[in-house]
């Protein structure tokens, strides 16, 4: 692959002329980068384009305001990230302080320890959790009979409305040392086995709970997904003599396949966010070593302090390691030829 | 390394927001340390001694019914006695109230709530009829108690503030700043009951002084003390299954490892533990927080003792005496287990012995809960932690105009009501014949609508002395009480007893990650022989800073 | 009994059976903890005190915590309002969402890049609680359902997906409307939507599952008992039995009310689930193949 993982900027910008389809829009001025791609691109006046284009922007204008209000104007609040802020005193009044916020986060081996082990465990989920849903919806799409269809599927997503506390007690009633396969061994005169307490098999049991929790709920999305593939495809498929196996690969796959890269990029996006509660209960099982990940980290740090800042710096970390994961991901999307999460122009 | 120190630990709050004030043996002084470049952190300047004792309402006790056991008074610094145990209920109600103070007015009160919420006031005849005999109309904003923390510190810093704000200390406790807020959000009281003032409101004027002194902040009276129990925690055991099984009850460390390889038994689904560590501490004769030895300060992790729970808990862990869904979860639901006999030790606090019985004495006449009695991990003399006076604080808005601060005092003084007097089972109960029944031996019995309506909320507004009160289980009364009042004399003051810290920041924030440490190696993840090192670096990140911080404020009130 | 197209033909005995052992597995492995959870709530106190936690065999049967549930009025209630805010939530979310995915649907239409961009740094940055709450305040929305459904209307992750899919509808299709001389809206409305039942039927669920569940905005945002959501006033019930924050700051015993049995937890999730099971055949329902493109191409 190219040397596209440049950082972002206008050097990318350069080295991706137009003609070549990759774009690079993300960087520090979107408004300026994106208005000369489009503008490369149309060939046509603002002024013309805007003519045509405004009942389109006229449709954006309720999210847009919805957001500006209830997302943009709050998120100015962050600005307390470079502060020592306490809420009683509010911004206006707090004493800045600068970076020293990120400086005493980065500072902090904890911050990493829990930085890795976020990373680790969505690492780890990406590969052994990610294409579950995915095999799942194809497998339930399969299904001929509607009602089995409908009624497996009702099933299937259930779990999603558990809470963790919830799924945790039902693995403990399974699995851990009073549960039932423990009981079952015991009967036996074996001896029980606890597996929720052994900090190196940690990252098995969490992917196990949240397979169980969300995998179900996952599939509706590419469910969707399947039912929009025209079938068509299928049908000359058939027609070619294609195998079930061939017509997976070459059609079923590539259906969702927009869906699933978007998913992805997104889910990169979100990368260091790896759920609170479910690491929340079962961090004094198998030690911090094993089970701290960025939202507990940041949780136990500010608790007792109430360090504000010091969460908003953390938050405004997460933010900026998700918006230039998110940016790479998209920009390798483009260079095979996908459309990502924005669609080349 | 270098740290980024300049601008981020010199002003990063915690060392800042000190007001001590403190009643050592009669002679009361204050502290403050300098306050800190934060604009508007004010009132740490030092409060004079003598300022405390014209601050606090003058003490007048309530004559009204006594209990059957009588509690123990305390004279330690900042320590709350034991109100004493009622074993049947009063055969006569005192009216303590003789004529309406409320004068028609109406306010809302913000008030926590851990349990299934009633119906709001225009649909609550509980509530329509605890407000027409108050005089005055108190509307309900109650909230979730796990959240309070969230709601509280978003409307103190948005001003949106009701007239009547109740707030527990624990959540104080996560409000770095607090002094700051409780400042520009609430009403000075001193000028309404400070001193003899507080003789128009006589059932306030009951409250022990004490709690009242807890609710000073920045030299002035700010709230009204909602008094607590003297203990934080106690092991309770199931004393059905020990006295049937007849199990010894342990007199030291050794023996309630040994009880707890009797009881266990997997097989049977038969743990001896839930959780207990915290009560460890107190067996092993770890301080609270800190010891002062010789001048100087030894903090809890600091001491010889302390290695020896680890070893100790660590026993219990790697033996599998505790039950495996308390070692795999914080989620896991003590109480059942141990309702259940799964479990027959855990650590709670002494409240949480009635809602068991409640919940499984009507099909298990049988089912028993006992505490222990204190005891020492080598046999020799035990000792116990105790509660700071007061657990709970009612506020008032800022800038309510003086009738209405009086009216609200007033209803807080009706709240403030004890145990045996009419407007108590009024406000806990309802009225009789429609909330509540009375059973055979004349103890309120809630009705259906009783249950639906009369949710705990009156009972948070201001406070009044606690007692054991379970008519019900004229058993487990005796027991409580023998038990608190056989345990006082145990009770160990801390070098800061009676000061309100405001801890340092840094050295909470310390908290979690060196506890996580430890308990590694309590659960086998860790040698013992790392507690050293995870002392040392606790001392480095903030333990020492933290020690020097305390010492000064002992130092400050001639402590040390 | 469907009939199936052409190009289903059933597969061979080998890989049914293979499927449906996979399937039943799957199945079961979902079902049995429903069961317990289902079980528990029809438990009475001794079975579950038999159990020491969640009932795996059937004993003592009763309806006891449904009734204690539902004998307050207070759930009734908030029964009534978490549907209204989801019914109205929901669908003000819809028609936000499809405007505005639709509306960035068009590559190379002005604007377009940056507003997309504007929307996922939406997705990457969280707001603080009291900056939210400042906002939602000087609006005058405290205590105002308005403040469950607006500040969470618009949600990028969902915008982005209905966005994906609205693209993935065949170019020539609209363009040969416009070029008929169809305005945007007649587009969407004849054209996109009508193609999209799909996806929209999926982000609305998505949206009605938010509302219904969101508890943290009723929390910061409902002072009035009487406005509060089902899952506020739910959580009640649950709140000795989450842990999460007892035994912190030495929580003195006072007030603390009676731990809820578990059959009451469990009534709560059976209770939550209900709704849940209802909608999904309606989702289910657009997941049809074959309503696409042929037709309109014609």
């Amino acid at each position: 692959m190219p040397s596209s993982r440049s950082k972002t900027g206008p050097a990318g910008d350069l080295t991706s002329p137009a003609g070549t389809g990759t774009t690079n829009d993300v960087p520090k001025r979107p408004v300026r980068a994106s208005r000369k791609n489009a503008g490369r691109k149309n060939r046509s006046p603002l002024r013309a384009r805007l003519r045509r284009d405004w009942p389109l922007l006229m449709m954006t204008l309720p999210a847009i305001a919805l957001l500006v209000i209830f997302y943009y104007v709050p998120i100015l609040g962050s600005v307390i990230a470079f502060q020592d802020y306490s809420p009683y005193v509010g911004i206006a009044d707090s004493p800045w302080v600068g970076f020293s916020n990120f400086q005493w986060l980065m500072l902090d081996a904890s911050f990493w320890d829990a930085t890795i082990n976020t990373l680790t465990i969505m690492v780890f989920q990406l590969i052994f959790y990610f294409p579950i849903p995915i095999m799942l919806a194809i497998l339930l799409d399969s299904i001929m009979n509607r009602r089995v269809r409908l009624v497996v599927q009702s099933i299937v997503y259930m779990p999603h409305f558990f809470s963790w506390v919830l799924v945790v007690t039902l693995f403990q009633q399974m699995f851990g040392g009073a549960g039932l396969l423990s009981q079952v061994l015991r009967d036996n005169g074996f001896q029980g086995v606890d597996l929720m307490t052994n900090p190196d098999t940690f990252i098995l049991l969490v992917t196990a709970e949240t397979i169980w929790k969300d995998a179900g709920w996952g599939t509706i999305i590419f469910l969707a997904a399947l039912a929009a593939i025209n079938p068509h495809l299928y049908e000359a498929a058939a027609v070619d003599g294609a195998t079930r196996w061939q017509r997976m690969l070459h059609i079923t796959l590539p259906g969702l396949r927009p869906v699933i890269i978007l998913l992805l990029i997104l889910r990169l996006g979100d990368a260091l966010n790896v759920g609170f509660e479910q690491f929340f209960l079962q961090r004094d099982a198998v030690g911090r070593d094993a089970a701290e990940v960025l939202d507990t980290f940041v949780y136990w740090r500010t608790l007792l302090t109430g360090e504000w800042s010091y969460g908003a710096a953390a938050g405004l970390v997460k933010g900026i390691v998700g918006l230039i994961l998110i940016v790479i991901a998209n920009k390798v999307a483009h260079r095979f030829g996908e459309q990502g999460i924005y669609k080349k122009s | 390394m270098t740290l980024p120190l300049d601008g981020a630990t010199t002003s990063r709050r915690g060392f800042l927001g000190l007001v001590g004030l403190t009643a050592a043996g009669g002679l009361l002084s204050a502290c403050s340390t300098p306050s800190g470049p934060r604009p508007g952190s004010g009132g740490a300047t030092a409060a004079a001694g003598d300022k405390l004792t014209s601050l606090t309402p003058t003490y007048i006790p309530f004559e009204g019914a006594k209990p059957d056991i009588p509690g123990t008074v305390s004279k330690l610094p900042g320590v709350p006695g034991y109100g004493g145990g009622f074993t049947k209920y009063p055969a006569t109600l005192t009216q303590a109230i003789p004529q309406k103070l409320g004068k028609g007015g109406s306010y809302k009160a913000m008030t926590p709530l851990w349990a299934p919420i009633p119906p709001a006031l225009d649909e609550n005849s509980f509530f329509q009829a605890v407000n027409a005999e108050i005089g005055a109309t108190v509307e309900f904003q109650i909230a979730d108690g796990t959240t309070y923390a969230d709601k509280a510190i978003a409307r103190m810093a948005s001003g949106d503030l009701p007239d009547i704000m109740v707030i527990p200390q624990w959540e104080i406790e996560k409000m770095a700043d607090f002094n700051v807020a409780v400042d520009k959000a609430f009403e000075d009281l001193t000028p309404y009951l400070q001193g003899d003032k507080v003789k128009s409101w006589p059932l306030l004027a009951n409250l022990p002084t004490p709690a009242w002194q807890w609710s000073v902040w920045n030299g002035k009276l700010m709230a009204v003390p909602f008094p607590t129990e003297p203990y934080p925690l106690s092991l309770l055991y199931r004393k059905d299954l020990f006295d049937e099984n007849g199990w010894p009850l342990p007199k030291n460390a050794e023996e309630l490892y040994q009880l707890g390889k009797t009881i266990t038994d997997a097989k049977a689904k038969r743990w001896a533990f839930g959780d207990i560590h915290e009560m460890a501490w107190p067996i092993f004769n770890i301080p609270q927080e800190w010891r002062l030895e010789g001048g100087k300060l030894v903090h809890k992790y600091e001491t010889p003792e302390y290695v020896l729970m680890l070893e100790f808990m660590r026993k219990l862990f790697e033996e599998e005496l505790i039950h495996p869904n308390v070692v795999s979860s914080k989620g896991a639901n003590e109480k059942d287990l141990f309702a259940a006999g799964q479990t027959t030790v855990f650590r709670d606090g002494i409240g949480g012995w009635k809602p068991l019985l409640d919940q499984q004495r009507p099909k298990n006449p049988d089912f028993n809960i006992g505490v222990m009695p204190l005891f020492a991990h080598d046999g020799g003399t035990p000792i116990t932690y105790h509660n700071n006076a007061a657990g709970i604080f009612t506020f008032i808005k800022k800038g309510t105009p003086k009738a209405k601060v009086e009216e609200i005092l007033s209803i807080l003084n009706f709240t403030a009501a004890p145990f045996g007097t009419k407007e108590y089972e009024l406000y806990i109960y309802g009225v009789e014949g429609k909330h509540f029944t009375r059973d055979e031996n004349g103890a309120p019995d809630r009705t259906e609508l009783g249950l639906k309506e009369a949710a705990e909320s009156y009972i948070f507004l201001g406070g009044r002395p606690l007692v054991t009160d379970w008519v019900a289980y004229p058993d487990a009364v005796t027991a409580c009480a023998q038990w608190q009042n056989d345990s006082f004399k145990y009770i160990q003051t801390q070098p800061t007893s009676g000061i309100r810290v405001q801890r340092p920041a840094k050295l909470s924030g310390l908290q979690v990650p060196t506890e996580d440490k430890f308990t590694d190696i309590m659960r086998g993840r860790r040698p013992v022989s790392d507690a050293k090192d995870i002392v040392a670096e606790w001392q480095r990140d903030g333990g020492n800073e933290g020690r020097d911080f305390f010492l000064k404020v002992l130092q400050e009130n001639g402590r040390a | 009994m469907t009939t199936s197209p052409a190009w289903m033909e059933r597969p061979s005995p080998a890989g049914r059976t293979a499927k449906g052992v996979l399937l039943t597995l799957i199945v079961v492995s979902v079902l049995f903890p429903i069961y317990m959870v289902v079980l528990t709530s029809f438990s009475t106190q001794e079975a579950v005190t038999e159990a020491g936690g969640l009932v795996t065999r059937p004993g003592g049967l009763s309806l006891a915590a449904y009734r204690e549930l539902f004998s307050g009025g207070v759930v009734t209630r908030a029964v009534l309002v978490s549907l209204g805010v989801t019914a109205v939530g929901t669908a003000l979310s819809l028609v936000v969402t499809v405007l505005a995915a639709y509306g960035l649907s068009r590559t190379g239409s002005v604007l377009h890049r940056p507003i997309l961009f504007m929307i996922l740094l939406t997705f990457l940055f969280v707001p603080g609680m009291i900056p939210s709450y400042l906002v939602v305040s000087s609006l005058g929305l405290v205590d105002s359902y308005w403040s469950l459904i607006l500040p969470t209307a618009v949600w990028a992750f969902n915008l982005v997906v209905m966005r994906a899919f609205f693209m993935n509808i065949p170019q020539e299709v609209t363009d040969s409307a416009r070029i008929d001389g169809a305005t945007e809206y007649t587009i969407m409305w004849r054209i996109v939507l009508p193609m999209s039942k799909g996806v929209i039927a999926v982000i609305g669920l998505f949206y009605a599952v938010g509302y219904w569940n969101a508890f943290f905005n009723a929390v910061l945002y409902i002072n009035d008992n009487a406005k509060w959501p089902l899952q506020l006033v739910l959580r009640q019930y649950v709140l000795q039995g989450q842990s999460i924050y007892a035994g912190q700051g030495g929580v003195t015993t006072v007030g603390q009310a009676l731990p809820p049995s578990l059959a009451i937890q469990m009534a709560i999730v059976v209770i939550a689930l209900v709704p849940v099971l209802f909608i999904y055949p309606f989702v289910q329902k657009h997941f049809t193949k074959g309503v696409v493109i042929g037709a309109v191409k014609g």
